[in-house]
């Protein structure tokens, strides 16, 4: 059963070295839903999407977090990884992709891990590839037929396109996505933001994605479309983050 | 089967240095094998040769190069001794057998050495025989019979007359029955009797009487004793009490000593090959070690797919594993080569398999690597548990 809040966080104080990077009172966020956490550089984005996704839950130093009902700084290690595996689609900034995987193999790499993606994957398309062909189609690539070659072989806005395609395969429960589109072009990041959207709505998954693009001085039209807009500023009363 | 395909991809992002290791890795098993392999064949020739023989005997020498030349054709033959001092010997109650040895006679410049089928036994001689066993001993078909050593094969033909002619004899020509004929060839030994000629002793003598050749000598006899344990009383008595001086020597004994030093070479060979494969052990760690900070970012990517710390140290130990599985797979295809190349060179190594005692340096080695190797394959997994 999916719990009906994907992220709960309270009173949540979080010490790298001797900086705070969070200090967050309250976040909930409903499953199903669609939230975009805009903030400036060093705000603290990619500092909750890396707890969440349970990466730096030995450095909290008080509070509760929970993601899809799990308590994340309790939970065990196999459990963590099942969680991971089988429930949450993630898009890094920095590190998209295996850089010596081909393009395909790391789309496929959830299907790898989780049974259970790998089904849903097939469900939605008769085979896995199907379902990496069909989300790369929609991400706009040009000929989604050649992905044998080496990730890093691609451009870095094709490299986060298949690392888009990669945490949406196989319909995971929750989609964290940090900057997903920093590499693209006005043209790229639409159809990044519009693919997250229709996807997350599609299969009824929670969708948590930053950006520190300002509409107003960017022009970004992506960024319409979600169901709430949290500014990192005013949910972070933390000091600098190290990001 | 995701991950196996990463790692192949991770050895190939590092193909030239894990190629490079892999080779010195393989290198350096070829080495012990071939090395253990050579120790082994002579160390199992020498015994073998050693115990069929319990005396040398010949004018007074050094034992040492009494004992080389008689079991294994090396050095000058010894001084002489005349007949009768063989003949006495081999009549004393204590002897099952002796076998006399000449090699005084020439033909086209190469040594006719003259003894019986005991000496050709003992020396594990064997021969290509092309008219087929003889009636006396256990090799020459009679008198008159001649084994031709390997690397004469090519100049004489079976059935062919070899005229035999001492330092002071005339040809065979001028003696027409002081003739031997070809009756096989001796199979390669890769010492100095490929180039011998071997003839029956009492063929020569037959020839040197006919040749009025007066000196009847030999160089020295191997004996057999009816029973080892006589072995001191009889040396001691033939060497201080028998009128001729003489030198008496056990096999055993000087082998064992010639063992000792051709041990001590043997080790330090083993010593340096052993570095070699530790210095190829160390590549490839140091290799896993640097691109260890390289990969950070990929644990933690594999981790949000999913993997478990386990699978991911399964990852970084399979890498090295791989490594040496091929290295000693290269290995033995290098060592089998090196014994096909050593077997024209050095004979001895054909005689024996290399027994199973002696991949104890290799396991060691290949238990020494997966220690390394299991060290980073720890930190990974405590690196994995972290993220």
């Amino acid at each position: 059963m999916v719990p009906s809040q994907a992220v709960a966080v309270h009173d949540l104080a979080q010490r790298i070295g001797a900086s705070e990077v969070l200090r967050i009172s309250e976040l909930v966020i409903n499953s199903g839903e669609i939230v975009c956490i805009r903030g400036r550089n060093g705000s603290g984005k990619t500092a909750l999407l890396r707890l969440l996704m349970g990466l730096s839950r030995h450095d909290c130093l008080s509070g509760e977090v929970s993601v899809l009902g799990q308590d994340i700084r309790r939970i065990g290690l196999s459990d963590l990884a099942r969680l991971r595996a089988d429930a949450i689609g993630f898009v890094f900034q920095h590190f998209p992709l295996v850089p010596h995987l081909s393009a395909v193999d790391n789309i496929l790499l959830p299907c790898y891990f989780s049974t259970r993606r790998k089904s849903e994957a097939q469900k939605r398309a008769e085979s896995v590839a199907n379902d990496a062909f069909r989300l790369i189609r929609k991400l706009s690539l040009q000929d989604p037929s050649r992905l044998a070659k080496k990730a890093s072989e691609y451009s870095a806005g094709q490299q986060q396109r298949f690392a888009i395609a990669r945490a949406l395969i196989g319909k995971p429960s929750l989609v964290l996505a940090d900057e997903p589109a920093s590499a693209m072009d006005s043209h790229g990041k639409r159809a990044v933001y519009q693919l997250l959207q229709e996807e997350c709505r599609a299969t009824g998954a929670t969708l948590i994605c930053t950006t520190h693009d300002d509409p107003a001085i960017d022009g970004v039209n992506g960024l319409d479309g979600f169901d709430r807009y949290l500014d990192m500023g005013d949910l972070n009363q933390a000091g600098v983050s190290p990001w | 089967m995701v991950i196996l395909k990463m790692m192949g991809t991770s050895l190939g992002q590092r193909a030239g240095r894990a190629s490079l290791s892999v080779l010195a890795l393989a290198f350096s098993f070829a080495l012990l094998l071939v090395i253990s392999h050579i120790h082994e064949a002579v160390r199992s020739y020498a015994t073998q040769v050693s115990s069929e023989a319990d005396l040398v005997i010949s004018a007074p020498t050094q034992p040492m190069h009494l004992v080389l030349y008689s079991l294994f054709g090396i050095g000058t033959p010894p001084p002489v001794l005349p007949w009768s001092v063989y003949e006495d010997i081999a009549a004393l109650a204590e002897v099952e057998w002796a076998a006399p040895v000449s090699a005084n006679e020439r033909h086209e410049g190469h040594t006719v050495t003259a003894s019986t089928g005991h000496y050709l036994d003992t020396l594990q001689l064997q021969a290509v025989n092309f008219i087929g066993r003889s009636e006396m001993g256990t090799t020459f078909r009679n008198e008159r019979s001649a084994f031709i050593g390997a690397d004469l094969g090519h100049l004489y033909h079976p059935g062919e007359v070899l005229p035999i002619a001492s330092e002071l004899s005339l040809s065979a020509d001028d003696v027409p029955d002081s003739a031997f004929i070809v009756q096989g060839v001796l199979v390669e030994t890769g010492t100095s009797l490929d180039k011998n000629i071997l003839v029956p002793i009492e063929g020569l003598r037959t020839i040197r009487r006919a040749q009025g050749i007066s000196s009847d000598v030999i160089n020295f006899m191997l004996i057999k004793l009816h029973d080892r344990r006589s072995l001191a009383g009889v040396q001691q008595r033939l060497q201080e009490a028998y009128p001729v001086p003489l030198a008496v020597v056990d096999p055993v004994i000087e082998l064992a000593r010639l063992g000792y030093y051709e041990r001590i070479l043997n080790k330090v060979f083993m010593a340096m090959s052993f570095i070699i494969g530790l210095l190829s052990l160390m590549m490839i760690f140091f290799n896993l070690a640097a691109a260890f900070t390289e990969r950070r970012d990929e644990v933690e990517l594999l981790r949000m797919v999913g993997a478990r710390p386990w699978q991911l140290a399964g990852l970084t130990l399979a890498e090295p594993l791989l490594q040496m599985v091929l290295a000693l797979f290269s290995g033995s295809v290098f060592y089998k080569l090196c014994t096909l190349f050593l077997g024209r060179w050095i004979p001895l190594v054909n005689r024996i398999d290399l027994p199973v005692e002696q991949l104890f340096w290799l396991l060691l080695l290949f238990l020494l690597g997966f220690g390394l190797a299991c060290l980073p394959a720890w930190r990974m997994y405590g690196v994995s548990k972290k993220t």
